[in-house]
């Protein structure tokens, strides 16, 4: 005859389980915040920063993104599809006006679409520092949407939100 | 004091009214800390003299719930959530037209007296009209170049509360 004993004690092992499941598996909102925090130490540049690593880095920013991303800036009404190919290009030239340079990103909001398809909001903060010394920190809000390529989830557009309209 | 009340305060009885007095003080600073006066530190000296780069604040966020921002209040504005905001004055609201004239701010074509504008400014802006439902917000510290200074209109909405202090 099974207890009631037996019964609580299997419910809390089940939940036991369900918990650790929950907790040791990665849901899709918390790979997506994976790769963005990726995406951030992949572009950071740490001061004397060997040239050859640079250029491993600004390569490896095309895992990022999809083939053709888009890029809009609202505020300066700029548009554009930028090639994965080029990236490494315009990442090189960006990161070179800076002697060190950290990106963070946090307030995510996450929107799965679909299986492939996801939506993003979060705030990125690039905090720099000039070859004269001068320090610079730059706040964005930025709103992304994600494909999932090769069960890796890239950005295929970003658009730059304008807080303060001028 | 002696050795036992000393004791008794720093190594209380677990019982039951000490666990429910420990519940009822957790609740009320996290939500006095989370929803009514959420602290900050200030990075960035676009608020200089008046906010300090560094400075540790506290935002109220009832401020604004049964009025509306006022000229020359100082708020805090949310960008994709609330772990980074912007200290901004508020110079501008809803038809206003704005204009910098040399560093001068106008405000319907007459100057604004700005006494919490310490350093010079050179910035020049064409008029522009505040929306409805928005309203114009400037840092104090204006002696830095106009492009790097992020200020502009901004939805009402967006204002999460001001500094207490």
């Amino acid at each position: 005859m099974v207890s009631t004993r037996n019964i609580i004690i299997a419910v809390l092992l089940v939940a036991a389980g369900a918990a650790a499941f929950i907790l040791l598996s990665d849901s899709e909102e918390a790979i997506i915040k994976k790769r963005f925090q990726a995406l951030g130490d992949t572009f950071a540049k740490e001061a004397g920063e060997s040239k050859l690593l640079a250029a491993s880095k600004a390569g490896k920013m095309r895992e990022f993104f999809t083939e053709t991303s888009r890029i809009h800036v609202s505020m300066y009404d700029f548009s554009r599809d930028v090639a994965r190919k080029d990236l490494p290009g315009y990442v090189l030239q960006a990161r070179a006006g800076y002697a060190s340079l950290s990106v963070d990103f946090t307030d995510y909001t996450v929107l799965i679409v679909s299986d492939t398809e996801a939506e993003v909001s979060l705030t990125a903060t690039v905090t720099g520092k000039l070859p004269t010394g001068e320090r610079t920190r730059d706040i964005q809000e930025l709103s992304c949407r994600l494909r999932k390529e090769e069960d890796l989830w890239r950005i295929r557009e970003i658009e730059m939100v304008e807080v303060l309209e001028r | 004091m002696s050795d036992n009340k000393l004791k008794q305060f720093f190594f209380p009885a677990i019982t039951g009214s000490f666990i429910i007095r420990a519940l009822l003080v957790t609740v009320a600073a996290l939500v006095l800390f989370g929803y009514v006066m959420t602290p900050f530190r200030i990075s960035g000296r676009s608020m200089e003299p008046t906010y300090r780069d560094g400075s540790f604040h506290f935002c109220f966020r009832l401020q604004y719930f049964f009025s509306a921002p006022e000229r020359g209040d100082v708020v805090t504005i949310r960008l994709a959530g609330e772990s980074v905001m912007l200290l901004k004055r508020v110079v501008g609201l809803a038809g206003d037209v704005v204009a910098f004239v040399n560093g001068q701010l106008y405000i319907n074509e007459k100057p604004l007296p700005e006494p919490y504008r310490v350093y010079p400014s050179d910035w020049n802006l064409p008029p522009r009209t505040v929306k409805p439902g928005y309203v114009y917000v400037v840092g104090d510290n204006r002696s830095v170049p106009m492009h790097t200074h992020q200020f502009g209109q901004t939805p009402i909405n967006r204002i999460v509360g001001a500094p207490l202090w």
